[in-house]
């Protein structure tokens, strides 16, 4: 009697692939990191299980989940101190409670927490060359501040707490790119695998600061047929 | 030396004042990431622990020469210290140096054990005494920088404060904890420059130690400590002590080793 293993799978409801509108690369043995946004939908429950399934059917040899959880702090309205801790709880809970997906990940498997991120040793150069280029050039300050007003739009334009959320928003991502572009790329990562497409900001950095690695890939969900 | 602070960054928005109640991890994270270039802990040491470890620590002349300049004065023994093929002598004499200064200390906190407990509350996973080889290391250098001694501009750096092995630290931060400070100098001062050990070596020059001042301009920020205080700062950034015009400036320094955001960050001397 032959015995026929089916391999578990993160979602029985969705597919996801990656959006990359014409680009194509090999992924097989390749390293990626898998950014994770603390809180966002696509990163829970069946949209992030097919996430996984696509990570494991695309034949990456390592992925590190980088858990962008303390980066929220800055997004939490609270003090400083308990706005970091907040942030780092929900950070521990988003782990606790993904684990078991985390799990099925059939390549080398890391977990790489924010604070983390933020006390490696290239950091602060990485970071002051993007903080001289927001000062400095007017188009990578453009491209930072676009993003600035997307993500304040969303939250809602013409709050009492506008300028607030505003300079919340700045500080966040200029703690974001110098760790998700030069240095992730500087760091070997083939791939930066995220649910949604690369950000002015993001691609502003990219396109100055990184000359190979950290390739952004997109991905988008479908629901499987048979779960309609 | 180039200069790198947001125009729209004001000078005292360099430094952090909190309080031990209200301090956290941010705190360190925004140090590790150049927010800040200090954080003011204000009142560590409560006030009748503070006059308690001042009669016992400040205005003795017991201390004894750092090994590496003799013009600095310290109890207890800083690995910097410590000369290729002598670490075994350092760790022989570690714990003996926490024993000698709970013990001068008492009844009151030695303030390292303060520290550590402060970091140990604050940090997710806590804060432990650094070891090596399962040999524990000392923490909590007794500092005397005499009158007219210059603490020039310097940085430290993992590599020069650490054994050669991998311990898996990855950055590095200091705090020092004020008992006594002149009436005039003895200001700590930090450079907006965090540079690499290549260029450290290149900006040292000739030098056995540190820049020379004429070299690095002005800080970018001045601190005067108040007696009872702690200042953690990034010791990857330029930073020095100016030389104190009347009386001894004393400290208690620890070393912070930051290894990822899941482990115990490490104490040291």
């Amino acid at each position: 009697m032959t015995a026929t293993t089916i391999a578990p799978v993160g979602s029985t409801s969705h597919k996801a692939a990656f959006d990359l509108k014409g680009l194509q690369y090999e992924y097989t043995g390749r390293s990626t990191i898998l950014l994770v946004s603390v809180g966002a939908d696509y990163h829970e429950g069946e949209k992030f299980g097919a996430t996984i399934d696509l990570l494991n059917r695309s034949g990456f040899a390592r992925v590190t989940v980088a858990v962008a959880d303390t980066l929220q702090r800055h997004n939490v309205d609270a003090a400083p101190g308990e706005a970091y801790e907040l942030s780092r709880r929900r950070g521990d809970q988003w782990l606790a409670r993904n684990r078991p997906l985390l799990d099925l990940l059939t390549a080398d498997v890391d977990v790489l927490r924010w604070d983390t991120a933020l006390s490696d040793p290239d950091y602060p150069r990485a970071l002051d060359r993007v903080r001289e280029a927001y000062r400095s050039d007017d188009e990578y300050a453009a491209a930072i501040d676009a993003t600035i007003d997307r993500f304040v739009a969303r939250r809602g334009e013409g709050g009492p707490d506008e300028d607030r959320i505003w300079n919340g928003c700045r500080t966040y991502l200029l703690e974001e790119v110098p760790i998700i572009q030069p240095l992730w790329a500087a760091k070997g990562y083939d791939f930066v695998v995220y649910p949604q497409q690369i950000s002015a900001a993001m691609a502003a950095t990219r396109a100055r600061f990184v000359d190979d690695g950290a390739a952004w890939l997109p991905l988008r969900f479908k629901k499987r047929r048979s779960a309609r | 030396m180039t200069t790198i602070i947001d125009r729209r960054t004001r000078r005292s928005e360099l430094v952090t004042t909190t309080t031990a109640e209200e301090f956290s991890a941010d705190h360190l994270l925004r140090l590790l990431k150049g927010d800040v270039f200090a954080v003011r802990v204000t009142g560590l040491v409560d006030a009748v622990a503070l006059d308690g470890l001042r009669e016992r620590l400040v205005g003795r002349d017991d201390h004894g020469p750092l090994a590496t300049d003799p013009q600095f004065r310290r109890i207890g023994q800083a690995f910097s210290e410590t000369r290729d093929g002598a670490e075994s002598t350092y760790f022989d004499h570690a714990a003996g140096h926490r024993r000698d200064l709970r013990a001068r200390a008492a009844p009151y906190p030695y303030p390292s054990d303060t520290v550590r407990i402060l970091l140990d509350e604050a940090w997710p996973s806590g804060a432990t005494l650094l070891s090596w080889h399962s040999r524990k290391f000392f923490v909590g250098v007794a500092r005397y920088q005499q009158a007219g001694v210059d603490l020039e501009p310097h940085t430290d750096n993992l590599h020069r404060n650490l054994p050669d092995d991998d311990l898996g630290i990855r950055r590095q931060l200091s705090v020092n904890v004020y008992l006594d400070v002149p009436d005039a100098g003895g200001e700590l001062e930090i450079w907006d420059a965090y540079p690499s050990e290549d260029d450290y070596r290149g900006l040292s020059g000739e030098r056995v130690w540190g820049i020379d001042r004429a070299d690095v301009g002005e800080p970018a920020l001045t601190v005067r400590p108040t007696i009872g205080d702690a200042i953690f700062i990034d010791p990857r950034r330029v930073h020095a002590v100016a030389p104190s015009a009347d009386r001894p400036r004393v400290t208690v320094g620890v070393f912070i080793g930051v290894r990822g955001g899941d482990e115990p960050l490490a104490v040291w001397s």
